[in-house]
């Protein structure tokens, strides 16, 4: 190979890690809907930088970067839970794959997404909005929420599909609302 | 299929209580119906975009809510150090040495600290190829300096990591500067970290090897991280004003070496990242020290790192 090919090779895999980070978010996002346990979904996200990092040279330039970046995170994701398999309790690969197969991620649905789920959750009563904060900020289950809060695990529960449902029926609403001609 | 209950199964798959029985149901269920894959995408989809929204809110929170007192500009950092620098580097030890006792004890007890590497620019400095900026750099991915450039093994010095290292040209004295340090800058965007560590408790370690031609002589080394709340596109026009106001968190280390130290000397520093962070600038610096101010000493650095320290509740 030649120095201004090497060169080249270099300026494109610094491209591909440089909009990787700028789509951290959204992968982290994507991992999370596959492997729901933070923690996990984070180092799952480092894997995949690395991943990208190698295999940069396989993403053409002008081509959409999220799907691409999808795909090896679903790939890494399926990795992970074969290698570690803290759970027993997990989806099987097979189910993983009919789920999301076809489903990638389009940055700009998940911008308006994101913008609009925070927009709701300040229409959330304080006490559920703490309670989305615990969940997902802070990564706490129900059962520790209870004990945070003194409630039960059950009404955590119930307290926190119920903020979800206001949550959904908020966001297509201000979705269709900035859609709506 | 009842959705009451497939609807159990999944809230049970993303509070990690799904038990070996009821994964065996959801994959059944999620095999056969494809009303079923759509509710799945449904719920796992909103647990992602929940993750982001709440967190991202979170970081506006603390970002619109932080006093100026919050920032600690490198003005405000105690002098004590600088003055009597034998005394207070023996005091340093002792309470060091009660505070690392002290700190160990509680964060072996309550925390653990999970470390994510932030993406330098050319780290290794092996690309000779590339322009460096004069000053301060104007985008992400680039290398500034003051007088500097990226060079193969020269004489006895080889390079710490990799074929090249950046060669850092002394100022000279006669040179109508403030700064006769000679420097390196890089500038990180932070912006698309995981927004749930912007949470105030991130540190960012910034690692750098130095090395001196000549030996001989005592050598003063820097590395100063800079924390902007400005994006990286804005963050270094007009620099070094707005180094002085609130917003901005700095802090600076200096390394000494002693004449007949040779070889590469690697230092750290950290620096703690105010909640809503956006661009972090590094700056690298070596000159001679006092006695060798006078003789013109190129200086090396190599092996850049920067990792972010991120604390973790420990279950």
């Amino acid at each position: 190979m030649t120095d201004s090919s090497t060169t080249l090779s270099e300026h494109h895999r610094l491209h591909v890690q440089q909009l990787f980070v700028r789509h951290q978010q959204a992968v982290l996002s994507y991992v999370l809907s596959i492997e729901p346990n933070l923690a996990d979904a984070q180092d799952i996200v480092q894997e995949v930088f690395l991943t990208v990092s190698k295999k940069a040279a396989t993403w053409t330039s002008g081509t959409h970067f999220l799907p691409w970046v999808c795909t090896v995170a679903r790939y890494e994701t399926l990795t992970f839970q074969r290698n570690r398999a803290r759970r027993v309790a997990r989806l099987d690969e097979d189910v993983i794959e009919l789920l999301h197969a076809d489903g990638t991620m389009d940055e700009q649905d998940f911008q308006r997404k994101t913008t609009a789920l925070q927009a709701c959750l300040g229409h959330l009563a304080p006490r559920a909005r703490e309670m989305m904060h615990l969940r997902y900020h802070a990564a706490q289950m129900p059962e520790q929420i209870a004990s945070k809060v003194g409630w039960t695990v059950n009404a955590v529960r119930v307290a926190l599909t119920r903020a979800r449902e206001l949550l959904r029926g908020c966001m297509e609403q201000q979705l269709a609302l900035h859609h709506s001609p | 299929m009842s959705l009451a209950y497939l609807q159990d199964l999944i809230d049970a798959w993303r509070d990690g209580s799904l038990n070996a029985e009821q994964a065996i149901e959801l994959n059944a269920m999620l095999r056969e119906s494809e009303s079923a894959r759509e509710l799945f995408r449904r719920e796992s989809e909103m647990h992602g975009l929940l993750h982001a929204a709440v967190t991202a809110s979170m970081v506006e929170a603390s970002a619109e809510h932080r006093a100026p007192l919050d920032s600690v500009s490198a003005k405000n950092t105690p002098r004590w150090y600088a003055w009597r620098p034998l005394t207070a580097a023996a005091v340093g030890i002792v309470i060091g040495m009660f505070c690392t006792s002290m700190v160990f004890g509680l964060v072996a007890q309550r925390t653990a600290v999970k470390k994510i590497p932030l993406l330098v620019f050319d780290a290794g400095l092996e690309n000779a190829a590339q322009t460096l900026k004069d000053g301060l750099p104007d985008r992400v991915g680039q290398w500034g300096m003051d007088e500097a450039s990226v060079v193969a093994a020269e004489g006895r010095v080889l390079p710490l990591q990799g074929e090249r290292m950046m060669r850092l040209e002394p100022i000279p004295q006669e040179k109508p500067v403030k700064n006769h340090t000679s420097r390196a800058y890089q500038m990180l965007d932070l912006r698309s970290q995981p927004l749930a560590m912007m949470n105030g408790e991130v540190e960012a370690e910034v690692t750098a090897s130095f090395c001196a031609m000549n030996s001989a002589l005592s050598s003063r080394y820097l590395i100063r991280a800079i924390a902007l709340d400005e994006a990286s596109e804005t963050a270094t026009k007009n620099f070094w004003s707005k180094v002085e106001s609130d917003g901005v968190v700095s802090e600076s280390q200096r390394f000494d070496t002693l004449p007949g130290d040779s070889g590469w000397h690697t230092f750290s520093m950290k620096l703690r990242l105010p909640p809503g962070s956006k661009t972090l600038v590094l700056v690298f610096g070596a000159l001679p020290l006092e006695d060798a101010y006078r003789l013109p000493l190129v200086h090396y650095l190599d092996d850049v790192q920067v990792t972010l320290l991120n604390p973790q509740p420990l279950p």
